[in-house]
């Protein structure tokens, strides 16, 4: 793994099981991946490290998605971040509000692969 | 209705002067010896008291007459002034709030129930303008009120947030009625009808659902993953008994996805939270995607899958969601009771104020006796489970109920044993 090229991932997710599945996915493609579990601990994360993309869940305790999103695009370096977001199938009323506020993407979790996925991250960071 | 007094001085005057001149006429008659000497002194006598009786019976009745109007001069005061009072109480103790405004929006008063509705003391509304308090939601679906108004248009069933004295937001249905004050000015007269327990309810089934659908979807996507991640790893080689297991822990995911999905869409069109949100999208695009996603499916089934659907149709107004899910359901209908080799059809039409989706299959059809009970839910055709065909008896449910949120209608022609062809109606926006 040649860690110099490297591009930087944080994955905002507060499922357990899904966030370590999308590390491992990522990870094996050779992209160093950080983790958060909840929207505050995240965007903090996010401004420390300054990933070249989130992939950001939706539905979260603390701070939501929508926060996190709305936060980041206030912030100096946070506004041109790529941000890949990611939600449960129900909260398509909401993919108006998330692309508004400078989401780049919306995936569905439920009907997406992590193959998908992965292939979405390489697509935006074009790697 | 007693707008003008009559004039009755005149016959008070002649009455008089009748009366007197009888009276004096008599004796003059009888001692002074003028020409009707020779009158009967009895017959004049008579005539001068029917002259008096009369008079008096005359008297008595104008009397009685006048009385009576003035009895009813003053009640029709009271009725007038107690009509009033009964209206200000009605429009002061009023469940329901009233305010009155004049054309530009200033408050000229407001009854109790208005008060209490803002959270407020008596008065405090009073001068400030009605409309800054309506709460901007970014649409135009409140903006056009104010200027409405002061043009003069009364507004009907307006649903508007208006925030109260606290900050805090409340919901309610508003109307403003025109009319003219005592002094002929045009006012306006405002009524809210509260909504906000409803909108609290409303949003809780809607915050249910999502929280239902997020941790119902949650495990069903690690497991998937995980799934995906195993068969990734790389120099693993399995064994077609373990390959078989992977493809049943696989299935298994899908079926309960699936199950998840229906059950979802199920309580969201009973708690009516699937209100339709209408887009303009071309019918192609939408046709082309659920084309493909359903191309793969009759592919894995050896079903033939032909559609009309690469036509230009042009943009039409719907609700994709409701839509995909009522269309979605037909195809993935018509290819699970469609045999091997068999064909699945989907064909579009469109007139002046309808679009007509046919979806047409070559499937075990469905039985006579089924037929009325077919669109109920939970219900499964007789035929269905002798063939070992899996499912929860909700897709067609879901059909017509996705459909009837959208204004469309559905309706089948079916032979058991030959195949059945589902007609989708939904009105042209």
């Amino acid at each position: 793994m040649n860690t110099e090229q490297s591009k930087k991932v944080l994955v905002i997710e507060d499922e357990q099981d899904l966030r370590e599945a999308l590390k491992t996915a990522l990870s094996n493609e050779s992209f160093e991946v950080h983790t958060a579990g909840d929207g505050e601990a995240g965007l903090q994360m996010a401004l420390e490290v300054k990933p070249n993309l989130i992939l950001l869940d939706l539905m979260m305790p603390k701070l939501d998605g929508l926060g996190v999103l709305k936060a980041l695009r206030e912030d100096e370096w946070g506004k041109n971040v790529k941000v890949i977001v990611m939600t449960a199938l129900d909260d398509l009323e909401r993919v108006a509000e998330v692309l508004e506020h400078g989401g780049s993407e919306y995936l569905v979790k439920s009907n997406i692969s992590l193959g998908t996925v992965v292939a979405k991250v390489k697509e935006k960071l074009k790697v | 209705m007693f707008t003008e007094r009559p004039k009755f001085y005149a016959e008070y005057i002649a009455l008089v002067v009748f009366g007197v001149l009888s009276l004096v006429l008599v004796p003059a008659i009888l001692f002074v010896r003028l020409p009707y000497e020779k009158l009967s002194l009895v017959a004049v006598s008579v005539l001068a008291l029917c002259v008096v009786l009369i008079s008096t019976v005359t008297y008595q009745s104008l009397s009685t007459y006048v009385r009576t109007y003035k009895m009813a001069q003053k009640l029709s005061k009271d009725l007038l002034v107690h009509s009033r009072e009964l209206f200000y109480e009605l429009y002061r103790n009023s469940p329901v709030p009233y305010i009155l405004i004049d054309m530009e929006g200033k408050v000229e008063s407001a009854n109790t129930s208005a008060i209490r509705f803002f959270g407020v003391h008596e008065g405090t509304l009073d001068g400030t303008d009605f409309f800054t308090y309506i709460e901007d939601d970014g649409t135009n679906k409140t903006n056009f009120i104010p200027a409405y108004f002061k043009q003069g248009k009364p507004i009907s069933d307006a649903e508007v947030s208006l925030h109260k004295a606290d900050g805090t937001i409340r919901y309610a249905i508003l109307s403003i009625f025109l009319y003219k004050d005592v002094e002929g000015r045009q006012k306006g007269l405002l009524t809210l009808v509260d909504i906000t327990k409803q909108k609290m309810v409303d949003k809780a089934k809607t915050e249910f659902v999502s929280l239902a659908s997020h941790q119902l979807r949650t495990p069903i996507s690690s497991l998937r993953w995980n799934v995906e991640l195993f068969e990734g790893i790389p120099d693993v080689t399995l064994t077609d008994t373990q390959r078989q297991y992977l493809r049943k822990i696989t299935d298994g995911i899908a079926r309960m996805d699936s199950l998840v999905t229906d059950f979802l869409s199920v309580s969201k069109l009973e708690l009516g939270t699937l209100k339709p949100h209408y887009e303009t999208f071309e019918l192609s695009d939408f046709l082309g995607s659920l084309h493909e996603e359903f191309r793969l499916h009759a592919e894995k089934k050896n079903v033939t899958f032909e559609t009309n659907w690469s036509e230009h149709f042009g943009p039409i107004t719907s609700d994709t969601r409701l839509l995909n899910m009522a269309l979605g359901n037909l195809l993935s209908n018509a290819i699970k009771y469609t045999p091997q080799n068999g064909v699945v059809r989907g064909a579009v039409t469109l007139n002046e104020s309808t679009i007509t989706f046919r979806i047409e299959d070559s499937g075990i059809g469905i039985p006579g006796s089924d037929h009325e009970m077919i669109f109920s839910k939970l219900f499964r055709a007789s035929n269905v489970e002798s063939k070992g065909i899996d499912g929860t008896g909700l897709g067609l449910y879901i059909v017509k109920e996705a459909l009837r949120v959208i204004g469309g209608t559905i309706s089948f022609e079916s032979r058991e044993g030959v195949g059945t062809t589902f007609i989708a109606v939904i009105p042209r926006r």
